[in-house]
């Protein structure tokens, strides 16, 4: 209701900004489009529209436990680290330490071991043990974390944080400075910065010359700045005076903006890898003498660096700097405590810079000025009950955009279904995301096993490598991209099987007549898989034995108790079935002979033990002796075809009572790679009686192989493939990793080549996009599984010039 | 939003702040929001005046409760200040309005918020003075 005379002052929203003490008529609506400005405001914040909102409360999102019964006392800082998503520094008073813990920036919960996280999988000691805290200040250069103390007594060493096979990882280096070779000691800088491809730390000299207030140093380009080696001892700088701090340096507008306590200094330049300081130096056009209090009083923000000092806070464009204070005068003198600890924070998305003060001398910030970037003026002021170390913006999901990977299928190509192997193929939803392989198997639960470069999309998971028995089970594998640190979805689980090999199995007799002859035949696990025995001899076809589900350990099985004949042979074979691998059910044949009655003069036929891997110098064989004691027995080989005498690789002495017999496992060493061997075994007892030859094989050898563009600017690629000795006159198969849903852009095969190199071309490939070529040599010849040798490959980071 | 996280000090914990989903610091009534109006006045030389209106518009998700203070001459008067419940049952845009009778040269406003259940908004503003008779108009 309007009053009579009354006169009204109409106020469209009060977002004018907080100016204490304004006269009427500088501030008044009616004069300055109608916004509203403030005497004070707190817990506020300014909106669009006109709107002065409250503003949102606070929560606890990460409780940290104790550690070994001692509390965390101060969580002193956090600092966004794109491998994981964010690292936080605590402290724990009772145990005299520092620690850091990864967190995911999605949530802040614990992050590692990635798939299964838990809190002392995701901690770390800092190596700063003191009862004490320290003032952690850190910056991200190349995938590492450097974690300097702030502290101007009892001063902690460097901390490098990283990621290493999945766990999370704190050093503590020693640097060679001062007089290269001689002396190492660790870095005690005060604050560090990033710029232009090297680091910054100040406030260290050298190990040799110790804690330097006013010194600045960078790293050598080109060099990992945690190698001892990572500083040369002339890249360094005094910086105004000597003995006074320089406080903070935050990158920025293309300088290195340096703060001391009342002076303000631009660092400029692109360093060489060249000894010797490499930058520019200059003060500000007008220094005001402002300055920052403290590394954490100082930001960079939409084109601004915005610190505090100890005459107020200020913004600068990097040549000019301005003074905020004015119309905050009367609440600056309320602030004005405990000016060290004052902290400054750019919210990129609220669009605000939050300087945050302490109410009464103390140790830690409760009071936070905002200023709005946009608005240029200072909003309200936030009041928390906590006292914060340090406040962050922390991105959740720069890169949740990025698609999963696409039609994860096993391959079973070339050489990839091999049983202790699996081999995978996929679409990448991103070219410039690496990807991440994970593998869940009974005997392992779900673990990351592999981590793929960018653009490439085939992956091979080595079970011996892991230290994995697969034991012929179903594994079940998933994909995910990760980039900034930022993961994408996962695929959904895609099952992938080994190959089944022939079983291992044992035959031995039995004493009494008829002659029993025993079989047993080895499961693995107590898995479902199938065991089948055969025998084989016309009159006993029938004869069959089956194990379902079988356990593990021995399964035996006395054989067809018949008539016994006397120069009959029996030839057993075995295998193992999976019915949920299909179109790979079976594994192939392991085969035994025997004669029926023992103490034959003639001896049984080996067979290559196909349960073990090919060796490239050996054969793993077995045979059944047919006689025992004083029958004697060589295992004699000679190269398929040479035409040649045999070797005898070992002799076998069987005891003197059939009861005993049992096959014998022999190993044959000192052969060539690739090669196909005929091996018998000879009774050499009242005479010479071989058996009949059997070829077996060692594994074939693989090439290596050596990959560079090819010069055109055009997807062009020169595949360097050296063939061994070994491999002369064998084919050799080459084929890339790019690929859409399991086809390799590039597949070719190479009849017959010569021992030696071999350059192929490609023009496959994207340009811009990392390829990988393989190259392995393929005799079909040799025994299913090993009918390819292991793979070589190289990469290439752009296929096009 | 991009969250705000606080590393506290004397404590084993991370804070995110300025959380539109809690109306409470960590579950304790956050301390009282508020906010003082820069003075106004009749314009140079304007003379006295009687403030004698205020019209608060408030956007309201939640029960709120708030003070509406007059300043005058740089001072509260709480005698005429008054305490308006509101209920977004009544709708979420309200108006509170404050009929003061105070005399003085520069003339403020001073809005306290007791209870905020859910986001809570102030808009547009009016304060109505009232020239006194022998002010002498510039």
């Amino acid at each position: 209701m309007r009053l009579k005379r009354g006169e009204l002052i109409h106020v469209v929203g009060h977002t004018g900004g907080v100016v204490e003490y304004a006269e009427p008529s500088a501030v008044d609506p009616r004069r300055t489009g109608g916004v509203g400005t403030l005497f004070s405001a707190f817990q506020l914040v300014s909106l669009a529209g006109g709107r002065l909102a409250v503003r949102g409360g606070s929560r606890v999102v990460t409780t940290f436990a104790d550690v070994a019964g001692n509390a965390i006392s101060d969580v002193l800082g956090g600092f966004a680290f794109s491998p994981i998503g964010v690292i936080v520094v605590a402290h724990s008073a009772a145990a005299d330490k520092h620690y850091a813990y990864a967190l995911r920036a999605t949530d802040m919960q614990f992050a590692l071991p990635v798939g299964t996280e838990t809190e002392a999988g995701s901690r770390a000691e800092l190596g700063w043990a003191t009862a004490t805290i320290g003032r952690p200040v850190a910056v991200e250069y190349f995938e590492k974390l450097y974690v300097v103390d702030a502290s101007r007594t009892s001063r902690r060493d460097l901390a490098v944080v990283n990621l290493n096979a999945g766990a999370l990882q704190v050093t503590n280096p020693s640097h060679n400075i001062d007089t290269p070779g001689v002396g190492v000691g660790p870095i005690q800088a005060y604050t560090i910065a990033a710029y232009n491809g090297v680091l910054f730390i100040a406030g260290y000299d050298s190990e040799s010359g110790g804690q330097e207030p006013a010194i600045l140093r960078h790293s050598f380009l080109g060099r990992d700045p945690s190698d001892p080696a990572g500083f040369d001892r002339d890249a360094y700088a005094l910086i105004g005076a000597k003995g006074v701090y320089i406080t903070a340096m935050v990158p920025g507008n293309s300088i290195l903006l340096v703060a001391k306590e009342s002076e303000l200094y631009r660092i400029t330049g692109t360093p060489k890898a060249f000894e010797g300081w490499h930058f520019g130096i200059s003060p500000l056009d007008n220094t005001l003498g402002l300055g920052c209090t403290n590394p954490h009083a100082l930001a960079h923000a939409a084109g601004w660096f915005y610190g505090v000092g100890s005459a107020g806070p200020w913004r600068s464009d990097g040549y000019r700097v301005e003074l905020l204070k004015r119309g905050r005068d009367a609440a600056w003198g309320q602030v004005q405590n405990s000016l060290e600890l004052a902290t400054v924070t750019w919210h990129p998305e609220r669009r605000r810079v939050l300087f945050g003060f302490c109410a009464v001398p103390d140790e830690a910030p409760e009071i936070f000025w905002k200023w709005d970037v946009d608005r240029e003026q200072w909003d309200a002021t936030d009041a928390f009950l906590s006292q914060i170390h340090q406040t962050r913006a922390i991105e959740s999901n720069v890169a949740a955009d990025t698609q999963a990977p696409a039609g994860l299928a096993q391959s079973f190509s070339f050489a990839d279904h091999r049983a202790t192997a699996l081999t995978g193929t996929f679409t990448p939803g991103s070219t410039l995301a690496k990807t991440e392989v994970w593998l869940r198997h009974a005997s392992l639960g779900s673990v990351q096993v592999a981590t793929l470069d960018e653009g490439l999309a085939r992956f091979t998971i080595d079970a011996v490598a892991l230290g994995l028995d697969l034991k012929f089970e179903a594994c079940f594998v998933k994909l995910r991209h990760i980039t900034g640190g930022v993961w994408s979805e996962f695929t959904g689980e895609v099952e992938f099987y080994p190959r089944l090999r022939p079983p291992v199995f044992k035959i031995s007799h039995i004493s009494g007549t008829p002659n029993i002859r025993r079989i047993a035949v080895t499961n693995y696990a107590n898995n479902s898989l199938v065991q089948n025995l055969y025998g084989d001899e016309a009159a006993h076809a029938s004869w069959l034995e089956d194990w379902l589900d079988a356990p593990a350990g021995d399964s035996t099985s006395d054989a067809d108790p018949d008539t016994p004949v006397s120069g009959q042979t029996r030839r057993y074979e075995l295998t193992i079935e999976q019915p949920a691998f299909v179109g790979h059910e079976e594994s192939g044949l392991a085969t035994l002979s025997t004669f029926f009655i023992p103490n034959s003069t003639l001896p049984n036929a080996p067979w290559q033990d196909m349960a073990q891997d090919l060796a490239l110098d050996r054969i793993h064989l077995q045979f059944m002796p047919a006689g025992f004691s004083p029958a004697s027995y060589e295992v004699q080989y000679r190269v398929t075809g040479s035409g040649g005498g045999y070797t005898t690789a070992t002799t076998y002495a069987p005891p003197a009572s059939p009861a005993t017999l049992e096959s014998q496992r022999i190993t044959i060493t000192g052969l060539a790679a690739s090669q196909k061997y005929d091996v018998r075994i000879v009774q050499t007892n009242g005479g010479t009686f071989a058996s009949a030859d059997v070829v077996m094989f060692t594994k074939l050898e693989a090439p290596t192989v050596a990959v560079a563009q090819g010069g055109l600017s055009s997807p062009d690629v020169d595949i360097t493939v050296t063939v061994p000795a070994s491999g002369d006159g064998k084919d050799v198969r080459v084929y890339s990793a790019s690929n859409v849903a399991g086809t390799p852009g590039y597949n070719q095969l190479f009849v017959a080549q010569t021992a030696g190199a071999h350059v192929y071309n490609s023009t496959a490939g994207t340009c811009d996009v990392r390829d990988q070529y393989f190259a392995c040599m393929v005799d079909s010849t040799w025994p299913a599984e090993w009918t390819h040798s292991d793979v070589a490959s190289d990469e290439i980071e752009d296929p096009c010039l | 939003m991009i969250p705000l996280y606080g590393f506290k000090r004397s404590s084993n914990t991370v804070i995110q702040l300025d959380d539109q989903s809690v109306v409470t610091d960590e579950g304790a009534p956050m301390s009282f929001p508020n906010f003082v109006t820069s003075f106004v006045d009749l314009g140079p030389a304007g003379g006295t005046a009687r403030l004698r209106r205020v019209a608060q518009t408030v956007t309201l998700f939640g029960n709120a409760t708030i003070r509406l203070v007059p300043r005058v001459n740089e001072s509260e008067d709480f005698s005429q200040a008054e305490t308006f419940s509101l209920s977004p049952v009544n709708g979420t845009q309200q108006v509170v309005e404050l009929y003061p009778a105070l005399t003085g040269t520069r003339f403020a406003i001073q809005i306290e918020v007791l209870l905020a259940t859910g986001p809570l908004w102030f808009g547009e503003c009016d304060i109505e003075l009232v020239p006194k008779r022998s002010t002498v108009r510039a």
